[in-house]
């Protein structure tokens, strides 16, 4: 139907004399600056200086090596929770759960990691992350089955469990796994000496959770273009009934895929402990797994785009941290502003907006 | 469709609730003195009348959600962003109430104020044609980081106070009833309000032209624009009238903090929970009901278990009405059935 409307439309409209590409490059940017706009309007009716607020937003995020440095090590959770999310999405199903899935993974993670003392460091720093990968896929995994075996919402499903998720992590960092002689915050034991990942650049926040990311990146890549297995997630995605003909068994594909999806939003989990924090904090990531999900919107579920919007919401929050300490703003109106980038980003991805951009650029080439 | 008796969603509920305690019963009798006493307690508990009363506070801000929740969705569109309209309800209910001193400009405010988040959500979802649940999802975060933000602007410099709330109905001879009287007759307006929305909602959908065009809106657009329905506006109206009773939920969720007071994510999952209800409950306002009953039940006990000094921690109680409502949705969702065209925008032949 979207078809017609092309067809119909195309002779109406002049060939448009340059290129851009409006869809995919143009509108994005310009819904990040409408929402930069309305976040101004915000921000000076609360009685701040907007500039002064963008400013340090922009020194905050990619101003020198060290805060760029910093900008990568926020954006390598929110990588693999958007990896897992797009991969979910290709499958035909919304995983809105790897907010829980990446809370299991780094409860997993810590509970390898925090004790067995006198295993190698390797070894045990590979177990630690294989645990946090098989939790978060694992919790991934219930909704899926409850989904194909009782025909259960796994939208509802996966945000019922992210709760679950959050007061168990709650529950163990108080009570089983509490670490003794902390005042404030519940925080479990410690991840053991030897165990954390090692740093990629000294001096730096880098660690070796980036290479997990990067990696995922490139092999979901790869899944997806170049093996039956990628393609088996795609059809299934696309049409349940044609690829249970087709001889694909639906159910196994879509598990898989949601236990994959899992698993990366669990290994975001055990990056997190093991590469940065070397503790279980309660609420230690209130917000990474659902800001993943418009990393993988703007990100147009493929992987290295994905990784670029990745990178672009984690220069969000590490410059918000500055907006509040540089420019004085209280934490939740810059978590305000990162809601608007959201909103804005939904709003340039939807068919509606696409359609126009793709009018205005006299394209009509199928799509 | 006659549906057999057994299959009745009620029927379900009462035989599993039913299973529950002879298990439960068999257990005790298993259990040592101590772990008897501890029953002993707990049954003194449920048979008081104070616990279904609790259990009805509890309940309203998620029917009201859910009602709301159900008539977006019997239009096709999923509206998961409940969860931000009551939070957003809520701060605006007890801030309206209390610089205004009258709960009920309160809940006209709140009500607004989840007309003006339905709007976005429409504009989103039915104008853009955006993912619902990804329009959702920044909504909600949306309503966490405003009513976050706007709480701390306007009450950081004040000591903590309680707004005006609705006041405790007393009526003749009933709310001196034994037992009924205390749980049932002796609450605020807005609670029977809220019970008497559902026949009214049941007779709109059911009995009425509109609710048959916003069903089959929701069942086959197509069909009805052939009809001459207008889809989209339908679907306008329809998340609109959703956002205001969701955002009316939020006043209720106030008055059922027991000191008409706003913290921040009061909400804490409650509309998600009231979305859940309206699955459950086979998108149907008596089914809706009976789901946010159930969720009445899991959290009064729960509160109740803990001022008890039940020795499991309070983190895992506070997991349980979430842990009730996923078994909910696996247990009565067998042989339920959505809207048809749920989740998926409209296109009208020729526009664009």
């Amino acid at each position: 139907m979207a078809e017609d409307i092309s067809q119909n439309l195309a002779p109406l409209k002049p060939k448009a004399r340059f290129s851009l590409p409006i869809a995919n490059v143009a509108m994005p940017l310009l819904s990040i600056v409408v929402a930069a706009l309305a976040g101004a309007v915000i921000i000076l009716l609360m009685g701040y200086d907007p500039l002064k607020a963008y400013a340090a937003l922009a020194q905050g995020s990619f101003g020198n090596l060290m805060q760029t440095s910093e900008t990568v090590k926020t954006a390598v959770p929110l990588l693999l929770c958007g990896l897992g999310i797009a991969f979910a999405f290709q499958s035909g199903a919304f995983n809105i759960g790897a907010v829980g899935q990446m809370y299991m993974g780094g409860l997993a993670a810590i509970l390898v990691a925090g004790q067995f003392a006198g295993l190698p460091g390797w070894l045990h720093m590979l177990l630690a992350t294989l645990a946090a990968f098989v939790a978060g896929g694992l919790w991934a995994l219930l909704p899926a089955f409850l989904k194909v075996r009782y025909a259960s919402n796994e939208i509802i499903s996966t945000i019922l469990l992210n709760y679950v998720a959050i007061y168990l992590v709650d529950y163990m960092v108080a009570g089983p796994i509490k670490s003794g002689g902390y005042g404030g915050a519940p925080t479990s034991w410690p991840v053991l000496a030897g165990v954390m990942y090692p740093k990629l650049v000294p001096q730096t926040q880098l660690h070796l959770g980036l290479i997990f990311a990067l990696s995922a990146m490139v092999i979901l890549f790869f899944v997806m273009r170049y093996t039956t297995l990628g393609q088996r997630v795609r059809i299934v995605g696309q049409n349940r009934v044609a690829a249970t003909h087709a001889g694909i068994r639906a159910d196994r594909v879509f598990l898989l895929a949601f236990f994959l999806s899992g698993s990366l939003a669990g290994l975001a989990g055990a990056a997190e402990i093991l590469g940065y924090q070397a503790r279980l904090i309660s609420g230690f990531a209130p917000s990474t797994g659902y800001d993943a999900i418009a990393v993988a919107l703007l990100g147009g579920h493929a992987p290295f785009l994905v990784g670029l919007s990745a990178l672009f919401f984690a220069g969000l929050q590490t410059g918000a941290v500055a907006m509040e300490a540089i420019a004085k703003l209280p934490a939740q109106l810059v978590d305000l502003i990162r809601v608007l980038a959201i909103l804005a980003v939904l709003a340039a991805s939807s068919p509606r907006i696409v359609e126009f951009a793709r009018k205005l650029q006299g394209e009509d080439r199928k799509w | 469709m006659v549906r057999a008796w057994w299959s009745r969603g009620w029927v379900r509920t009462t035989a599993i609730l039913m299973a529950a305690l002879v298990v439960f019963w068999i257990v005790l009798e298993l259990a040592g003195e101590e772990t008897r006493n501890i029953a002993n307690g707990i049954f003194t508990i449920l048979a008081a009348p104070e616990f279904v009363k609790a259990a009805l506070i509890a309940a309203i801000p998620l029917l009201l959600a859910a009602l709301g929740g159900l008539i977006s969705e019997l239009s096709g569109v999923l509206n998961m962003a409940l969860e931000a309209m009551m939070l957003v309800g809520a701060f605006v209910a007890y801030t309206v109430a209390d610089h205004s001193g009258s709960p009920w400009i309160g809940l006209l405010a709140a009500g607004l104020s989840g007309l003006a988040l339905g709007l976005v959500h429409a504009v989103f979802t039915v104008t853009l044609r955006a993912n619902q649940v990804v329009s959702a999802v920044a909504l909600n975060l949306f309503a966490v980081a405003a009513t976050a933000l706007a709480f701390r602007v306007l009450y950081i410099h004040k000591t903590f106070q309680p707004a005006p709330g609705f006041e405790a109905l007393h009526f003749p001879v009933l709310s001196d009833l034994p037992y009924l009287g205390v749980a049932l007759f002796q609450h605020n307006i807005l609670i029977y309000l809220a019970l008497l929305l559902i026949p009214v909602m049941w007779f709109i959908l059911y009995r009425t032209s509109w609710g048959l065009t916003l069903r089959s809106v929701g069942e086959h657009p197509m069909a009805a624009n052939t009809v001459g329905i207008k889809v989209n506006r339908v679907r306008y109206i329809a998340i609109l009238l959703s956002g205001t009773l969701v955002g009316m939920s939020g006043s209720a969720l106030v008055s059922a903090s027991g000191i008409n007071a706003f913290q921040e994510n009061l909400s804490a999952g409650r509309g998600f929970i009231a979305f859940a209800a309206v699955i459950f409950g086979r998108y149907d306002p008596i089914g809706a009901f009976l789901g946010t009953i159930l969720f009445g039940l899991g959290d009064a006990l729960q509160i109740r278990l803990q001022a008890y000094g039940v020795e499991v921690p309070y983190q895992l109680l506070l997991m349980l009405p979430y842990v009730i409502t996923l078994l909910a949705l696996v247990v009565f969702m067998r042989n339920a059935r959505g809207p048809a065209a749920s989740g998926t925008p409209f296109v009208e032949e020729g526009a664009g």
